[in-house]
């Protein structure tokens, strides 16, 4: 199983399980994981930008996803994503709604 | 770090099969029982597995050989184990579905089978539909699922409510599910369980059960193997103290409910998951 998979498998049971805390939880793992191999660990922002992109009519799961930002340093520059907060927030409301 | 874990730990760090086998040994023969080498060697050593693996120290391949010792200590442990008594209540044992880290369930296996259940190990990432026949027709006291990877739970829901709706309780554990029963029991399983005692806790009948399906009383000394004593859980209180049903949960959830379970050896899920 790569690791983007374990992403979604966790958004999945997230979602299933109505435990928010499972994306704060792969979140940190993958940021270690990133980190611990030399990769820029804020660029778990731009595998939350790529999974809110399939995710738009489904508010539930990005309710999910947006419990964890992704944390990216303001350095890092905008990748120009879709998880830049304005977009977050219409989901949140979306669902809400 | 005991100077037998510190040996253990560096046969596995060099991948020598036969010098952890050989302290296993040595251990079992100086009198340490079967659940204290599995407590005090294999699963600290497998949780430093897994932490070496998350820091990027050990690459997968390194990290698979020595939890591959670390499982063949295990079997070769429950090797030991005297025949199964066919009147004894049988359990079955395995991984969710995806779930391909069989450790916790085999540990949690061979700890029950230790404990006098007979036990179906059916490993790691089982085809559900095979299971949920086979189970129908061995009709075991409980069907007990280990998951580590969180991304495993999902797809889990429907073969807890197949099993459950042929009258077979569903007891889960190990580190996916987050040290407390609220994903079990969002996915429909009937208790969780956080360690050994409470899998047996959980794997007795109710109160009132029939007395062919009772909980295996303690095997007497004199018909254990070598090695093989029980560890400190399975005791008659685990029910309350360990394993959290539903109806538990939602007990504990009113004020003056109690508020903490899981407090003896032989942890389900105590490293953390690996690739």
């Amino acid at each position: 199983m790569g690791h983007v998979d374990h992403v979604v498998g966790c958004l999945a049971a997230s979602v299933v399980t109505g435990d928010e805390t499972i994306m704060v939880e792969v979140r940190d793992w993958l940021r270690t994981v990133v980190g611990a191999r030399g990769g820029d660990p804020t660029q778990v922002a731009a595998v939350w930008e790529l999974l809110a992109v399939p995710l738009r009519g489904h508010p539930l799961a990005r309710i999910h996803l947006a419990t964890a930002p992704p944390l990216r340093e303001p350095s890092s520059g905008d990748l120009g994503g879709d998880l830049d907060g304005g977009d977050l927030d219409e989901g949140l409301s979306g669902a809400a709604s | 770090m005991h100077p037998l874990q510190a040996e253990y730990w560096a046969a596995l760090e060099s991948a020598d099969r036969v010098a952890a086998l050989e302290l296993v040994k040595r251990a079992r023969v100086e009198g340490t029982s079967h659940p204290e080498i599995i407590d005090r060697l294999v699963v600290p050593a497998q949780a430093r597995i897994g932490e070496l693996w998350l820091s990027g120290e050990w690459d997968v391949e390194r990290e698979h050989e020595a939890t591959t010792i670390n499982e063949g200590i295990v079997h070769w442990l429950g090797s030991f184990a005297p025949p199964p008594d066919p009147g004894r209540p049988l359990v079955v044992v395995a991984c969710v579905e995806t779930e391909r880290h069989s450790l916790p369930a085999l540990v949690i296996a061979e700890g029950l089978a230790g404990e006098g259940y007979r036990v179906d190990y059916l490993g790691g990432d089982p085809d559900p539909t095979h299971l949920v026949r086979a189970v129908v027709t061995t009709r075991p006291r409980a069907v007990l699922f280990s998951a580590s990877l969180t991304s495993s739970l999902a797809g889990q829901k429907r073969v807890f409510a197949e099993l459950r709706a042929f009258g077979i309780p569903v007891v889960v554990g190990g580190s996916a599910f987050g040290g407390d029963p609220d994903r079990a029991l969002a996915l429909g399983a009937t208790a969780y369980a956080a360690d050994l005692a409470s899998a047996c806790g959980c794997s007795r009948p109710c109160r009132g059960g029939s007395s062919r399906s009772r909980c295996p009383s303690r095997r007497p000394p004199t018909s254990r193997a070598p090695g093989s004593s029980s560890s400190a859980g399975c005791s008659p209180r685990a029910w309350s103290r360990g394993c959290v049903t539903a109806g538990a949960a939602r007990r504990a959830s009113r004020p003056g409910g109690p508020t903490s379970w899981g407090t003896s050896t032989t942890s389900w899920g105590a490293w953390p998951p690996r690739w």
